[in-house]
């Protein structure tokens, strides 16, 4: 890939990056807190790509000009260090040519850019026709490096990004990625853990020994303690939930109906028939992606992969080892709503 | 304008510079056809994208594709910044340190230069795509292989921001913190001493004369190098994301349950989920903390293997120093780094 080309590729991904910054469509993809580091390493690459776009056409401008005005080689020379300057980064094959290549060029052009010789990875260079002559200048100042075609993979992400924009994760990776819910996404529980000597410093990971169990030997891994809801049908995330109905010390989620936004899904492992309310965790970006699912029985009302608001109460210990700990809700009311802006919880 | 300038083209423009036309060139017969240049390539696959882009969206709208490529994508944009923050790194190396810097701050012998080289990894808080090209572009400003390497795979390990994010994460548990540090330190050094006795020069890719760069702009070499060291680092990264991509989609997350706690068998599956999932070394830590089946030996050799080698990183060194240097490499860093982490993990919780 040319020096050209490639500085319009580096453009085109920096300048990608920054609209899906701004656009909001990003949170498909990494989680909200991004957001500055897309629009800085975006605008880097915009501003890199541009001025190396600049400096290569400046540079084979001035080349051309020499070509064609061979006394001007001084001249060129300025420009055409420049080129080679910027080739300088690239790790490229030396061929074993280039000194002949360099010497040979006895034509201007030729001797005005001998780096760019160093770094031509073309056989004529190096052969006696090297010397003949301005004509063999698009040769001697080739900006292919054929060592590295890598850069034109970058051309599949930026692609696939402008052509198709992948949606966020939905029932498809539902399916894909559930795991006992007693054990994912328990990153973040409130660090509240008086009362308890079971909750040293609120994480979620020690109310498990093993065994895919939310429950130990003494019967119960109630041990955490969550802010008090709030109002009626207070808006919770389906992670706190299902937290809260597998966890809570305080039954805070018993017979209270909560207001959850997920996204409808087939029914998950250990359920016949109903269907899913769900959503993704990440904790970073999508690849780290968990869901998290309520069940609820009867048929759906929409379409898998409709984003719905629901106003749901959890039914007392459905959540059990063989179905995941996806505990079963009773679904008061269910809307279809737009995608949130963040369609993922963390 | 630009176009014209593209290697292939000799052909193409021959005739309208000189007049003696393209016969006069001692080219052979194969090399004198049209060969389009990468302006052209880039032009064609455009247009072809554009042409078919009903058909591909129809594909990539299938729920499986369609999966895979958001994860595809969302590594890809995720790695992107902290690879524009290596690269820049690098290119400031080029372009305004000088190499007499290198040689004062790392002791000359290599015994030593190996750790002093893996305690600087503390100051650079990226991830790992962004240290190989720096580490490249420290073994092209003179600092010895083995430190460099060393340096590449320390810092992504044990950066303030990784171990912050690990604080995090493991709240309950407050000692992995210490334990990934100690890890990940010991594996960079033994790796690093290693590879000083082992490592021969000719298997890693030849480098271009560093003279090349001399007597340039400083900004302008700042800026070539920051544009060749992205193209090249960037197209293995999208390489390696869509491996990762693929492991993601198509290793139901089941299988890691099953395991349960066997110390053996859950290192060996985290070791190998590590190196397949190529999660980047800032978000790994939250990852681990949720495999709540295995024992936190194997969290911690998770956490050890990542940032160290993973599937992405051997493409993208595959591309920055050569097949032959990645092939001999990865497979030394994996094993040193499962080791270590089981190791260190037992010292710090024993068999449990």
């Amino acid at each position: 890939m040319n020096k050209e080309t490639q500085s319009i590729v580096v453009t085109l991904l920096g300048g990608l990056l920054v609209s899906i910054t701004v656009s909001g469509r990003f949170t498909s993809y990494v989680r909200p807190g991004f957001g500055p580091l897309l629009l800085i390493g975006g605008g880097i690459l915009v501003v890199v790509g541009v001025l190396s776009l600049i400096l290569a056409v400046r540079a084979d401008i001035k080349v051309d000009r020499a070509r064609k005005h061979p006394l001007a080689v001084a001249h060129a020379a300025d420009g055409s260090s420049g080129a080679a300057a910027d080739r300088g980064g690239v790790g490229v094959v030396v061929d074993t040519g280039v000194e002949a290549g360099g010497a040979d060029g006895a034509a201007p052009p030729a001797a005005a850019d001998p780096d760019t010789h160093a770094l031509s990875v073309h056989a004529p260079v190096g052969t006696p026709a090297g010397s003949d002559a301005p004509g063999q200048q698009p040769d001697a100042h080739g900006h292919d490096h054929a060592g590295s075609k890598a850069p034109w993979v970058i051309l599949v992400p930026v692609l696939v990004l402008l052509l198709v924009a992948p949606p966020a994760l939905g029932a498809d990776a539902v399916a894909r990625n559930a795991s006992s819910q007693a054990l994912a996404g328990m990153s973040v529980v409130s660090a509240d853990s008086a009362g308890s000597k079971d909750a040293t410093g609120g994480g979620g990971y020690k109310f498990n020994d093993g065994s895919g169990s939310a429950a130990d030997s003494t019967g119960s891994r109630r041990t955490m303690h969550f802010p008090a809801l709030e109002g009626q049908n207070p808006p919770v995330e389906v992670k706190d939930l299902i937290l809260r109905a597998l966890y809570d010390a305080d039954y805070s989620v018993r017979e209270v109906p909560v207001t959850v936004v997920g996204f409808l899904a087939p029914a998950g492992d250990g359920y016949n028939g109903g269907y899913t309310i769900a959503r993704m965790v990440i904790s970073c970006c999508a690849a780290d992606a968990n869901p998290m699912q309520l069940h609820v029985a009867g048929d759906a009302p929409y379409p898998a992969n409709t984003w719905v608001q629901a106003v749901v109460t959890v039914d007392a210990d459905t959540a059990t080892l063989d179905n995941g700990y996806v505990p079963t809700v009773a679904v008061a009311s269910i809307t279809p709503v737009q995608q949130p802006a963040d369609p993922y919880e963390h | 304008m630009t176009v014209r300038h593209t290697a292939g083209e000799t052909t193409a423009r021959g005739p309208a510079e000189s007049g003696a036309g393209p016969p006069d060139r001692a080219l052979e017969p194969s090399t004198r056809r049209y060969r389009p240049g990468s302006l052209e390539i880039f032009g064609g696959v455009l247009l072809l994208a554009i042409v078919f882009r009903g058909p591909l969206e129809l594909l990539l709208g299938h729920p499986v594709l369609q999966s895979w490529s958001t994860v595809f994508v969302a590594i890809c944009v995720q790695a992107t910044p902290f690879l524009v923050l290596g690269v820049v790194v690098s290119g400031a190396i080029a372009a305004f340190v000088p190499a007499s810097v290198f040689s004062r701050i790392l002791p000359s012998n290599a015994a030593l230069a190996v750790p002093v080289a893996s305690v600087c990894g503390v100051a650079l808080p990226g991830c790992e795509c962004g240290s190989v090209p720096i580490s490249n572009r420290l073994i092209d400003r003179g600092v010895r292989p083995s430190a460099s390497l060393a340096f590449m795979l320390s810092a992504p390990a044990i950066n303030p921001i990784v171990l912050i994010a690990t604080a995090v994460a493991f709240t309950s548990e407050p000692n992995m913190v210490w334990a990934r540090l100690i890890a990940g330190l010991l594996t960079a050094v033994i790796v690093g001493w290693i590879w000083e006795r082992v490592g021969r020069p000719e298997w890693m890719r030849p480098r271009m004369p560093a003279a090349a760069a001399d007597g340039q702009a400083g900004w302008r070499v700042f800026l070539a190098t920051i544009l060749g060291d992205f193209t090249q680092a960037a197209g293995f990264l999208v390489l390696g994301a869509a491996a990762a991509a693929t492991f993601k989609t198509i290793v139901p997350a089941h299988v890691m349950e099953s395991i349960g706690s066997s110390l053996l068998l859950s290192v060996l599956l985290m070791a190998g989920l590590a190196f397949i999932l190529a999660l980047c070394s800032e978000a790994d830590a939250f990852v681990a903390a949720a495999f709540s089946t295995i024992p936190v030996v194997g969290k911690l050799v998770f956490l050890t293997v990542g940032p160290a080698v993973d599937v992405k990183l051997f493409a993208m060194q595959a591309g920055v120093f050569g097949r032959r240097f990645a092939v001999r490499f990865a497979p030394l860093t994996f094993v040193v780094a499962v080791v270590v982490g089981t190791s260190v993990g037992l010292v710090f919780w024993g068999w449990q």
